[in-house]
């Protein structure tokens, strides 16, 4: 049997904040779409039950008609089985309130609650206590079945509010942890027979979240589950460092982002991390090399961690207004990124130049 | 650099002058008006042109200032040194800066250099004018303490270099307050920050209200579901409802078995109890049909004739026995003396008729009292009608006795003419004579005058003939009035006679005027030697003629036409005055005659008419008298007529009025009066009649009565004989008896018939539902209305509850969708926080680099002011001989001085003082500004205020400075001119 876990969905949740509303808007449905397309893949491979391992949505952000899509979607694959454990982010779940749930999503609850499919056995509990104790509690299971278990929380050492450790799990067996939680793919042995596994989310939302994501394929044969990455989000997300050290001009600059940004498909979301040091003549303007970007990619941000570099003995002797100024912002008590960015702007006044912000 | 020589075309007051500048001191002294400032002010606008014209105040407007008094070109040139070469400038001046020129040559090539612009003064020494004014320049009344331009600041300072484009600290500060003002206006509101905060407002009002309606959707979810529930309690309970009235429509179906069976049971237990009743009635059984039939039919009658009220025997009234006792009047009879009295009342109806009517009464008796005295008879009628014809004929007849009215007109206008003076006979003749007199002494008087009136010599014949016409038809008129009169025509007999007399006159004038006329022609020449004595008497003559004239006419110029008219209007006025007067005789003697006949008539009618009577109307009151007579007559006749037929028919009443009475007594004993004969007899017909009836109704009662007991007593014996047999004893009334053993008999059958009914009925019912009689019924069951009742209640309940989740779900989806946004407005709330905070990161960035600007200038400006001071150490060693005390200089290089443990401006301090300190910071501020080329120094007469210790030591330090400078020295007294210097 086929088995897709994920998780993290986050349906309707927030976006990168420098995405604009309507960009923000437009991932959204791109994520809900996902799912869409999960499930079309899962009718197309001919999987049979697909677990949710929780936090499906922004419950304080989700909206009517993303709760009617998945329910129509679920019920639409009547083939499949949907089995969702909530998550902490679908603690106060009202999503699925006044609806009428397709008859195949199966939810789990506070107690320990098992499915049967065949030899599979999913198991899953949505612990409430402040410790997560519940989770512990766990039926015996069938060394005979295949068992998975659902759960949501990070994998830690020790017990604790949404922390699930792993080492009380072990031996009793479990052949598969469906973890939800943490938004990137990872995979761990539990013991000798099982192993614990995030499928990561479905789609980055933010920098925080770069990298391949998608969801995880299960395939149980002679009572052995085997599972595999699959990634599938529409875009990627980057942080791309760029030092622009010795770089002086605008087109220096724009080369090097274009370099560093070699190789990412133009649908991705790109953070350029300017770093290194400038001079307070260098040509740095954001804004430009934003607009240049943002040409070649779905979206640009770009953030700035260069820092000015000024040698305090050349303004030593320099009499002008300029040097002067220089060595006053120097010996002030501004940050270092203040005085990088004072001094810059009070040259560019001093000499007439625009003043970048 | 240095000036070397300057042209001034035409400068306020110089005009054409020329001046040369040596490399040291050049002093020019020139007494007051001369231009000393006017010369300072020329070197100014040739390297910095003359400012717009604006200001009114010509103190502050150099363009209105010194416009060339004589208006020729306004401007000139300066030649100096700079860098090693030499250059001239030319200007000139216009009205505004637009219409200014400027030329910078090459003094060694004379061509033009493009070395350096128009701003050659700021291109040259780095200062605005105003800049170069407070350096440069030192005027005679200084008194401003402070000179810190930017310009001498930034020159102090350097920060201008000559190969740098100048921006200058001004123009960074302004660049980073634009930008500034970008993010966040200095004052009010406006820039991309307020934008962002007023954005964050309204997304915060958003929020809020997504909050709420998520707050409200909350509660609406909650309601819901409270609807929910109450709608499935709701229908859980009208289920249960639905249920007891199925359980309760049983039960009502068992009750009703049990009734129905208990109704059936009953049913045939009366209707046993009823039959065994009515055998026990009629233990001998029943009357068949037949016989009942029969019974019934007996009893009806026997029962109507033994209800049948016994009829009232009928009796004659008294009255009309007694008022019959004599015997019954026939028909006949009473029809015989109708008759009578309808004769009788026309008798009476005539007798009411008989006699003049009352108008005529009325008229007779009137007529009799008018002839009280006697009527007249026809011959004395007639009498009077002639009598009063002749009188008519007398009145025509004495009418005529008179003038006709147009004599009595023309009586009238001689009556006038003459007034009362009429003429005799005699005076017309004389007067004829006096006329005749006086033409003949006239005549005799002028026999030699001679007329040179020869218009009178042909006129006489046409006068002559126009008086023969005249005469003519005068005669013609008179002979026509004449005949007139002859035919009793009196107008036109008095008309024509008296014109044709004047038109008869008016001919004979003419005549005798052409004859006058032809006589004066004849005699004039002989009278021309007219004797005065002659002429007199006729002149006297002629007065009295006048004089006589003159009574009678206005106009006498025609004297023998005046006579004629005289005498003919005499002659008239004498006859008519005859006849009028034997007119008057006639009439006054018939008139009496008149009067007596009118007395004689009046006094007969006035008898019947008395003072009413009018003479005049004679013939009409004769004619009413006539008629009165005749109506009188007939009126009279008419009453005797009446009387005779009145009498007549007074008998013939009276005779049948007896006949009558004497009929109707034999039945009326109380007296019969004429008035009620009518009444009488219509009662005694009717009181004959009914008399009459009556006896025929008692002899029919009676016969009556004795046939129906008769009958009576065969009925009953019929009836007991068919009720024996069944041992029934009639009642009375015999009829109800028999109906009411009749419907015995129906009810038994009846009562037969129910009794099969019930009992197939109730094998009917057994055998339908069974024994009933173990059916138990609860007690408290519901019945079924009460509990549809209950149902409908429940259900429109229910409804409304559906309603209200319908409602709830509209409201919740319309809170879901604000609710929905909210995140989105989060997000925007997130976005615009962070937009904000960058942008007052930036701000507050551009604020400090603009403070850290200030301060780096603060900081190098005290560097220079520093070089300034020690500068004006220096200058005031030179200048005084003690020190003016601790001098202060600002960063805005405004200068205080240092008294009393406190700085002070200089406007405390004396004017020497003040010059001294000021003087010394001005060559200390240039020292500081050119470090290097120093450039010329103007001195407009700056020692004005110093006394002689200090004049002699500033000329001294004058000279000594002249020594590495150029110093052009402007003074108008002698006592300020330095020693051993050039002018």
């Amino acid at each position: 049997m086929k088995l897709i876990h994920c998780s993290d969905l986050h349906l309707d949740s927030k976006m990168e904040t420098n995405l604009t509303a309507d960009k923000a808007s437009e991932r959204n449905r791109e994520i809900l779409g996902g799912f869409g397309r999960m499930v079309e893949y899962a009718v197309r491979e001919g999987v049979g039950a697909v677990l949710i391992s929780g936090d499906m949505f922004d419950t304080s952000r989700v909206t009517k008609k993303t709760a009617d899509f998945i329910l129509d979607t679920i019920k639409e694959a009547k083939e499949i089985d949907f089995f969702y454990l909530r998550g902490n982010h679908d603690e106060s779940a009202k999503a699925f309130s006044g609806r009428k749930l397709p008859e195949n999503l199966y939810m789990f609850s506070e107690k320990w609650k098992s499915y049967r499919r065949g030899q599979i056995v999913i198991s899953g509990i949505e612990p409430v206590s402040e410790d997560y104790g519940e989770i512990y509690d766990m039926p015996e299971l069938n060394c005979y079945d295949i068992n998975i278990v659902m759960l949501h929380g990070q994998a830690a050492s020790r017990t604790g509010r949404e922390l699930i450790d792993i080492s009380r799990l072990k031996d009793r067996f479990i052949d598969y942890i469906a973890l939800g939680h943490l938004h990137s793919y990872r995979c761990e042995k539990l013991d000798a027979r099982g192993e614990w596994c995030y499928s990561g989310c479905f789609e980055g939302r933010g920098f925080d979240e770069c990298g391949s994501k998608g969801f995880v394929v299960l395939e149980t044969e002679n009572n052995i589950i085997r599972h595999e990455f699959v990634p599938f989000a529409q875009r990627q997300l980057y942080e791309i460092k760029t030092d622009i050290s010795g770089l002086s001009t605008l087109s220096e600059i724009r080369r090097a982002l274009e370099t560093s940004a070699e190789g990412i498909s133009e649908r991705s979301l790109v953070s350029f991390v300017l770093t290194g040091s400038y001079r307070p003549d260098t040509q740095k303007d954001i804004k430009y090399f934003l607009s240049e970007m943002q040409r070649k990619f779905y979206f640009v941000k770009i953030r700035d961690e260069s820092r000015l570099f000024i040698d305090k003995n050349d303004y030593r002797y320099d009499k002008t207004i300029k040097g002067e100024f220089v060595r006053t912002v120097l010996d002030s008590d501004y940050t270092d990124d203040q005085k990088d960015r004072i001094i810059c702007m009070g040259i560019q006044a001093l000499s007439g130049e625009e003043i970048v912000l | 650099m240095k000036l070397i020589s300057c042209h001034i075309e035409n400068f306020g007051t110089l005009s054409k002058r020329d001046f040369t500048f040596s490399d040291g001191l050049t002093v020019i002294k020139e007494e007051n008006g001369f231009g000393k400032t006017t010369l300072a002010d020329f070197i100014k606008a040739m390297f910095y042109g003359l400012p717009k014209s604006g200001h009114r105040d010509l103190r502050q407007n150099d363009r209105k200032r010194y416009v060339p008094w004589n208006g020729g070109n306004f401007g000139g040139s300066l030649v100096f040194e700079t860098g090693g070469k030499k250059y001239r400038i030319e200007r000139t001046f216009g009205k505004s800066s637009s219409s200014d020129g400027f030329k910078l040559f090459d003094s060694n090539t004379n061509r033009i250099s493009g070395d350096y612009s128009k701003n050659i003064g700021e291109e040259l020494f780095g200062l605005d004018c105003g800049s170069f004014m407070r350096s440069a320049y030192i005027p005679q009344l200084f008194r401003d303490s402070s000179f810190g331009t930017d310009k001498i600041k930034e020159k102090l300072i350097g920060s201008v270099r000559d190969e740098d484009p100048s921006v200058g600290l001004e123009a960074a500060v302004d660049a980073i307050k634009k930008k500034r003002t970008s993010l966040k206006l200095y004052k009010g509101r406006g820039g991309s920050i307020d934008e962002t905060e007023d954005s964050l407002s309204d997304v915060r009002i958003s929020i809020d209200r997504g909050n709420e309606a998520r707050k409200r959707l909350e509660e609406r979810l909650v309601k819901h579901s409270e609807i929910q529930k109450k709608i499935k309690e709701k229908k859980t309970e009208t289920d249960n409802i639905r249920h007891q009235i199925d359980e309760s429509m049983e039960y009502g179906k068992n009750e009703l078995l049990i009734k129905e069976n208990k109704r059936l049971q009953d049913e045939k237990k009366d209707i046993e109890t009823e039959i065994s009743k009515l055998n026990e009635k009629y233990s001998g059984g029943f009357p068949d049909e037949g016989e009942i039939s029969e019974l019934r039919k007996i009893a009806g009658e026997l029962d109507m004739i033994e209800t049948r009220s016994p009829q009232k025997s009928v009796s004659m009234p008294a009255e009309l026995e007694s008022k019959f006792r004599n015997g019954l009047p026939s028909e006949e009879d009473i029809n015989k003396y109708r008759k009578k009295y309808d004769e009788f009342i026309s008798a009476d109806t005539e007798l009411s008729g008989i006699g003049l009517s009352e108008p005529d009464e009325k008229e007779l008796s009137e007529l009799e009292s008018f002839f009280s005295v006697g009527k007249p008879d026809d011959n004395e009628l007639d009498r009077l009608d002639s009598d009063e014809a002749a009188l008519s004929e007398m009145k025509i007849k004495l009418d005529s006795y008179g003038l006709s009215p147009d004599e009595r007109n023309e009586f009238s206008e001689l009556e006038e003419f003459f007034k009362d003076k009429v003429p005799e006979k005699s005076d017309i003749e004389e007067g004829r004579k006096k006329l005749e007199s006086i033409e003949s002494l006239k005549q005799k008087g002028k026999g030699d005058f001679i007329s040179a009136d020869k218009d009178l010599v042909g006129a006489e014949r046409p006068l002559a003939l126009r008086g023969a016409v005249f005469m003519v038809l005068g005669v013609g008129l008179a002979a026509a009035g004449i005949f007139l009169l002859l035919m009793s025509a009196p107008v036109f007999a008095a008309v024509l006679p008296i014109g044709g007399i004047v038109v008869f006159l008016w001919g004979l004038r003419l005549v005798l005027l052409s004859s006058y006329k032809s006589k004066a022609h004849d005699s004039f020449s002989d009278r021309n030697n007219g004797a005065d004595q002659n002429e007199g008497e006729a002149a006297e003559l002629e007065k009295e003629l006048d004089d006589f004239l003159l009574i009678y006419f206005s106009d006498i110029s025609s004297p023998i036409y005046d006579l004629t008219l005289l005498d003919t209007r005499l002659e008239r006025f004498l006859n008519l005055s005859r006849r009028k007067n034997e007119l008057e005789e006639k009439f006054s003697e018939e008139q009496k005659k008149y009067i007596d006949e009118q007395n004689k008539l009046g006094d007969f009618l006035r008898r019947y008419y008395g003072d009413g009577f009018d003479i005049k109307n004679a013939r009409s009151f004769i004619s009413d008298l006539r008629q009165k007579r005749r109506d009188c007559l007939r009126l009279e006749e008419k009453r005797r007529l009446s009387l005779d037929k009145k009498t007549d028919c007074e008998e013939r009443k009276d005779s049948l009025g007896s006949d009558i009475e004497a009929f109707l007594k034999s039945y009326y004993s109380d007296g019969v009066e004429s008035v009620h004969y009518s009444k009488l007899l219509s009662d005694l017909q009717r009181d004959s009649q009914e008399y009459r009836s009556i006896s025929d109704k008692i002899e029919e009662q009676k016969t009556s009565e004795r046939d129906e007991k008769e009958k009576a007593d065969s009925l009953k014996a019929e009836f007991d004989g068919i009720l024996k047999k069944y041992g029934i004893s009639p009642q009375r009334p015999y009829r109800d008896f028999i109906n009411a053993v009749y419907a015995d008999l129906v009810k038994l059958s009846e009562l037969k018939n129910n009794k099969n009914k019930n009992s197939i009925s109730i094998e009917k019912f057994v055998e339908e539902n069974g024994d009933v009689s173990g059916i138990i019924i609860p007690t408290d069951y519901v019945d079924a209305d009460t509990l549809r009742e209950r149902e409908t209640s429940a259900q429109e309940e229910l409804d409304s509850l559906s309603k209200k989740e319908l409602e709830c779900l509209r409201n919740i989806e319309a809170l879901r969708e604000e609710a929905e946004s909210l995140p989105a407005y989060e997000d925007e709330l997130e976005r615009l926080e962070q937009r904000l905070g960058e942008d007052k990161n930036k701000q507050y960035l551009l604020d400090e680099t603009i403070k850290m600007l200030q301060k780096a200038n603060d900081n190098l400006s005290l560097s220079y002011t520093a070089a300034v001071r020690e500068g004006f150490r220096t200058y005031e060693a030179f200048l005084s001989a003690e020190s003016e005390g601790e001098v202060f200089i600002s960063p805005d290089l405004k200068v205080e001085l240092e008294r009393a443990g406190a700085s002070r401006d200089l406007g405390y301090f004396s004017a020497g003082s003040a010059d001294i300190v000021m003087l010394c910071i001005r060559l200390s501020l240039v020292d500081a500004m050119f470090e290097n080329e120093k450039p010329f120094i103007i001195l407009d007469d700056p020692f004005v205020n110093l006394d002689d210790r200090h004049t002699e030591r500033a000329l001294e330090t004058l000279s000594r400075l002249s020594e590495d400078r150029q110093i052009i020295y402007l003074v108008c007294n002698s006592s300020r001119v330095p020693t051993n210097t050039n002018k």
